[in-house]
């Protein structure tokens, strides 16, 4: 990916900076995300990541499956429907006066706890699924490594949610 | 388990030491609150953290980060409480905002 993110305040509003290309990625991984949240066809592990257990004990089974039962659904159209306004945004991303290739998203509070929300997603799909750890270390990675462009991914949005949080709690 | 026995007529009874195991099962285990327990996990960062349990707690900035650092160093804590209901509501909306939360009884 390219150089760190720029998100800025703006008139009470969150202005994310993007580049054309990074506005392409984040439009595939929220396209591949949506896929696997409505059809459920993630990796196990990713599935568990996203949809945990309420209980451990295992003596409350039938609590948790219950539990299961009432909430999923809701817990995926929640995420279906800040990631379709997310979406929506990045397709009308403004071209940036005076810069080439460069859009800029206006983001009001709503949609930008929507796309920090939907970030944060998209960080757990492709964290668990790359096996991340608290000992990740991009910089120690070898660039000829297969998973290496999928890590670089994870490090930009990574970068991104920090940006964006730290403009948004500002 | 010591159990208190006492006989009437000719049939004897095991007299519970207990509300609670009179009342046997877990689902009325009415004088045991539940608890909502938040697990680190490698992922979350941990200013996302401390704006998920402003945004859903309502708790001020010092206060969510406090917890949030009792999460990230002890890896784990507990983020409410109260009624099985109240504490599955909660873990749901914990778990909308992609954090790690069970649920168990406060023992």
């Amino acid at each position: 990916m390219g150089p760190p993110p720029t998100v800025d305040r703006r008139d009470g509003s969150v202005v994310l900076t993007l580049h054309d290309r990074e506005i392409q990625v984040l439009q595939w991984v929220f396209s591949d995300l949506g896929r696997m949240l409505s059809d459920g066809s993630s990796l196990d592990v990713v599935t568990e990541r996203l949809f945990p257990r309420a209980y451990l004990d295992p003596t409350e089974e039938q609590a948790e499956t219950q539990w299961q039962a009432m909430v999923h659904d809701d817990l995926v159209e929640l995420r279906m429907t800040a990631m379709t306004e997310v979406v929506r945004s990045l397709d009308s991303a403004a071209p940036v006066r005076g810069m080439r290739g460069v859009r800029e998203v206006v983001l009001n509070e709503e949609l930008a706890a929507h796309w920090i929300g939907v970030l944060n997603d998209a960080r757990l799909a492709v964290g668990t699924a790359l096996g991340v750890t608290a000992e990740w270390d991009f910089d120690s990675l070898d660039p000829e490594d297969a998973s290496y462009e999928l890590h670089a991914l994870y490090a930009w949005m990574t970068e991104l949610l920090g940006a964006l949080l730290g403009a948004t709690t500002a | 388990m010591s159990r208190t026995r006492a006989e009437i007529g000719t049939q004897e009874i095991v007299v519970p030491d207990t509300v609670e195991e009179l009342l046997g099962n877990s689902d009325t285990r009415l004088d045991v609150p539940w608890v909502v327990i938040v697990w680190d996990d490698p992922i979350n960062l941990m200013d996302y953290v401390t704006y998920v349990f402003q945004k859903l707690f309502g708790y001020p900035k010092a206060k969510a980060r406090k917890l949030m650092l009792q999460v990230h160093n002890e890896g784990k804590a507990v983020v409410s409480n109260g009624t099985r209901e109240r504490c599955e509501n909660d873990v749901a909306r914990l778990h909308a905002h992609g954090l790690w939360a069970t649920m168990q009884h406060d023992h």
